[in-house]
C-alpha cells in the first residue's frame, strides 16, 4: 500500500472508533496480566467488545497491521504502566540530556522549583487515599535534602520565592508548574515506554516548555530552573493482607509505588537539557534516609 | 452451589451495610463542619482536602474562570445570604463551562458553571442550587462518599478473589454490580439531604421556595429533550428529577405561608449577568446539542429573558444545524430578532449566509453589505468582500 492510500484510507475511519478500539485494547491488556481487574471489568466481554470493534473498523478497509499511530488515554496509559512497573520493580533511573543543548556553565544561576509531591495509601480496594500528614513528613524530607544539596552547590542554586504579593505573578508561575508537568507526563510516555515512542523524537531528547519561561529568568536572574515531581503510595494493611493472600495462591497484585521526574530548564530557552525519572516498588519518602536516597537517585547525573 | 449462595448473601449483606446513608442526627453520622474548621492532619479527611487544595491552586490559574469582581461578588452575596456563619470558608469560581452544574469540593472549593448561571431565571432559583451546594459542605458529603467507595471496593477486593479462586469468577462479576449500584444509591441520598437543606436555607434566607422546584423541572425538560439518553435507574447518582420536583414543591407549599413576602430577585439577577450573557448564549449554542439548547433558549423566550437575543440565537441553532426547512426558521428567528431591536452586526452576517445557502443571492449579498456598514473595523472583512464578490 503506498503512504498515500494508507492515508486515504485511514482518512475515511472516524476517529472515535479508532480511539474507542485502542482504549479497548489498552484494558484488554492490562486485563490480560491482572486477574483481580480482570474480575472487576469482566474481562469476557471486553474481549467480544475488543473484537466487534476491530471487525467494524476491518470492514471499513484498515488493516490492524498498518493501524495509524494510537492515542493513548491517560487510564490506559497508567494501567500499562503499573503492569511495566510491577515487572520492573527497583530498575535503576535511566536520564536523558537534551540533544544539541549547551550544558549549563559552572557559574551558572540555577533556580530550585517548590517540589511538588503527594504521598498516598493505596487501599484494600487498589484507590489511592492522599495522606496529609505523610505528605508533609516527605515534604520536610525532601526539602531537607535538597537543602543539603543547595549547600553543596554554594549559593548557584537558590530556592524559588513564589510572589504570594502578585496574583498576576502567581498566576504565571501556575501556568509553569502546570505545562511542565504536562510535558513531563508527556515524556514519560512518549520517551520511557517503548510502545508510544514518537517517530519524530527517535534518537533524540529535544522537549522544551516554550519561551514562556523567560519570566522566570527577568525575575529572579537564574539560568536555569530545576523542577521535582514526585508520587509515592504505600500498601494500606488491608492492601498488605490481600497481597499476601493472592500470593498464597501465585497471584501478584500491585502494592505501593514511587514515581518520580526532574527536570532541569534552560530558561533562556525553555529547552530541558536534563530529565530522569524515578519508578520504584521500593524506598519511602517517610523516612528521612530513604527520601535522601530517592532524591539523589532522581538527581543523578544532574549537570550541575 | 449452595457456597456460591452464600457468597452472594455475603457480597449483598456486605455491600448492604457499606452504603447506609447516614442523614444528618442519626447514630452514626458525621457532625456538621464547623465555621473556619480543620481536618485532623491525620485523617482521610485531611487527605482529601489537601488534593483539593492542590486542584484548586491548579483551578486559580485556568483560562476558563471569570474574574469578573462584581460578578463574583454578586455570587458571594448569595453565598453569605445563605449561610452567613461558614461564608467566610467557601471560595468561589465561576467556571465558563456551557452546562447546567455546580459543584462543592470538600475544602471548600466551590465551583459555578456558567451555564447554570445562563439558566436560572432569578436570584432564588441559584440560591437554591448555591444552598444545595452549601449542604453538600456542611455535610461533609465528600468524605462520606469517598469512605463509602473506599469501603466498598475494599470489600469487592477480597470478595473478588475469593470467588475468582473458588472458580466462580462470575460472582464477581455480580457483587461489582451491585457495589456500584449501591455507591450510587448512597449517592442518591446525599442529594436528597442536599436538596433538602439546601430548601431550608433559601427559606430561611428568604428566597421564595416556589423557584427550587423550577430550577429543577427546567433541567427535566432538556433531559427529556436530549439528543442521546443517558438516564439510568440503576447508576443515575441523582434522584429522578420528578421525585425531586414533587417533594420540592410539596415543601413549599407548606414554606410559603409561613411569609409574605418572599425574594425573586430577577431584576437583580439580569442585571449582574446582564454583561455575560451574549457570550453564554453563544457558547450554549456552539455546544452542539441543538435539541436541549432550543428548549433552553424557548424557556428564556418564554419567560422574557434576553428576548432578542435568544431569537438571534435561536436562528443560529438552526443556521448551524442546516437540515431541511432550517435555513426558512433561521431567517424568521433573525427576522424577530431585528423587529424586537437588535442591533448587533452580526446578525446581518449569519443572514448572509443563511440566504446565500438558500440560493437568494441578491438578498445574501445585501446582507453582507450591511453586515460591513454597521461593522466596518470587522476583524473578517476581507473575507466577507470576497463573499460580496462572489455573489455579483
Amino acid at each position: 500500500m503506498s503512504t498515500g492510500e494508507c492515508k486515504r484510507r485511514l482518512s475515511a475511519i472516524p476517529s472515535a472508533d479508532l480511539e474507542r478500539y485502542s482504549r479497548l485494547r489498552n484494558l484488554k491488556a492490562v486485563l490480560d496480566t491482572n486477574p483481580i481487574v480482570s474480575g472487576l471489568f469482566g474481562k469476557d466481554s471486553v474481549s467480544a467488545k475488543l473484537q466487534r470493534h476491530k471487525n467494524i473498523l476491518e470492514s471499513r478497509g484498515t488493516s490492524m497491521r498498518k493501524k495509524p499511530y494510537p492515542r493513548p488515554e491517560r487510564i490506559g496509559v497508567l494501567f500499562v504502566l503499573i503492569s511495566f512497573w510491577t515487572v520492573c520493580g527497583g530498575c535503576a533511573t535511566t536520564y536523558h540530556m537534551g540533544s544539541g543543548c549547551a550544558q549549563p556553565p559552572p557559574s551558572a544561576n540555577v533556580l530550585l522549583i517548590e517540589p511538588d509531591v503527594i504521598l498516598f495509601e493505596l487501599t484494600t480496594g487498589g484507590l489511592e487515599e492522599p495522606r496529609a500528614d505523610w505528605t508533609q513528613a516527605a515534604k520536610t524530607n525532601v526539602g531537607k535534602t535538597l537543602d543539603r544539596i543547595l549547600r553543596e552547590h554554594g549559593d548557584k542554586l537558590f530556592p524559588f520565592q513564589v510572589p504570594l504579593d502578585s496574583p498576576d505573578r502567581v498566576h504565571t508561575y501556575e501556568q509553569v508548574l502546570k505545562l511542565h508537568e504536562a510535558v513531563g507526563q508527556t515524556i514519560l510516555i512518549h520517551k520511557y515506554m517503548p510502545y508510544y515512542n514518537l517517530p519524530t523524537k527517535e534518537g533524540r531528547f529535544d522537549w522544551s516548555l516554550g519561551e514562556s519561561l523567560t519570566t522566570l529568568k527577568e525575575r529572579t536572574r537564574a539560568d536555569y530552573a530545576l523542577f521535582i515531581y514526585l508520587r509515592d503510595s504505600y500498601a494500606s494493611p488491608g492492601r498488605t493482607a490481600l497481597m499476601v493472600t493472592a500470593a498464597l495462591f501465585g497471584i501478584g497484585i500491585q502494592g505501593g509505588l514511587q514515581l518520580g521526574f526532574a527536570s532541569l530548564v534552560d530558561l533562556q530557552t525553555g529547552q530541558i537539557v536534563w530529565f530522569n525519572r524515578l519508578f520504584r516498588t521500593v524506598g519511602d519518602l517517610r523516612t528521612p534516609e530513604a527520601a535522601e536516597k530517592a532524591v539523589q537517585q532522581l538527581l543523578t547525573n544532574i549537570p550541575l | 452451589m449452595r457456597f456460591c449462595r452464600i457468597l452472594f448473601f455475603l457480597c449483598f449483606v456486605c455491600v448492604g451495610c457499606l452504603s447506609c446513608a447516614t442523614p444528618r442526627g442519626a447514630p452514626g453520622a458525621l457532625d456538621d463542619i464547623q465555621p473556619g474548621q480543620r481536618p485532623d492532619p491525620s485523617s482521610d479527611e485531611a487527605g482529601l482536602w489537601l488534593y483539593m487544595d492542590r486542584i484548586e491552586s491548579r483551578l486559580k490559574s485556568s483560562g476558563r474562570v471569570i474574574t469578573d469582581p462584581s460578578l463574583n461578588a454578586y455570587v458571594r452575596q448569595i453565598v453569605c445570604n445563605l449561610d452567613p456563619i461558614h461564608c467566610a470558608d467557601i471560595r468561589i469560581y465561576i467556571v465558563d463551562t456551557p452546562n447546567f452544574n455546580a459543584s462543592m469540593a470538600p475544602n471548600g472549593c466551590m465551583q459555578v458553571w456558567t451555564g447554570l448561571m445562563l439558566r436560572a431565571e432569578n436570584e432564588a432559583q441559584l440560591a437554591y442550587v448555591l444552598g444545595h451546594e452549601m449542604a453538600h459542605y456542611l455535610r461533609r458529603h465528600s468524605v462520606q462518599q469517598w469512605r463509602t467507595v473506599r469501603n466498598t471496593t475494599s470489600a469487592l477486593a477480597f470478595f473478588s478473589l475469593a470467588t475468582a479462586l473458588a472458580g466462580v469468577g462470575f460472582a464477581g462479576d455480580i457483587a461489582t454490580l451491585v457495589a456500584v449500584g449501591a455507591i450510587f444509591a448512597y449517592s442518591r441520598d446525599q442529594e436528597r439531604e442536599a436538596d433538602l437543606i439546601g430548601f431550608e436555607m433559601m427559606a430561611k434566607a428568604g428566597y421564595e421556595p416556589l423557584q427550587a422546584a423550577e430550577i429543577w423541572r427546567a433541567l427535566m425538560a432538556e433531559e427529556e429533550a436530549a439528543e442521546q439518553s443517558s438516564k439510568s435507574i440503576f447508576f443515575a447518582t441523582h434522584p429522578t428529577s420528578a421525585e425531586r420536583i414533587a417533594t420540592l414543591k410539596d415543601m413549599a407549599e407548606k414554606t410559603s405561608k409561613s411569609r409574605d413576602s418572599w425574594i425573586r430577585g430577577r431584576q437583580e439577577y439580569m442585571a449582574a449577568t446582564k454583561p455575560f450573557r451574549m457570550s453564554w448564549l453563544g457558547e450554549e449554542v456552539q455546544k452542539g446539542s441543538p435539541k436541549t439548547t432550543g428548549v433552553v433558549l424557548n424557556r428564556l423566550l418564554k419567560s422574557e429573558i434576553d428576548p432578542p437575543e435568544a431569537h438571534f440565537f435561536l436562528g443560529e441553532l438552526y443556521r448551524l444545524r442546516g437540515e431541511g426547512g432550517d435555513c426558512e426558521t433561521a431567517c424568521s428567528e433573525y427576522r424577530k430578532a431585528l423587529e424586537m431591536g437588535m442591533t448587533r452586526p452580526e446578525i446581518y452576517k449569519s443572514l448572509g449566509m443563511v440566504y446565500w445557502r438558500a440560493g437568494k443571492k441578491k438578498e445574501a449579498r445585501e446582507s453582507f453589505m450591511e453586515y460591513l456598514k454597521a461593522n466596518p473595523d470587522a476583524s473578517d472583512r476581507r473575507i466577507i468582500e470576497t463573499y460580496i464578490h462572489q455573489l455579483r
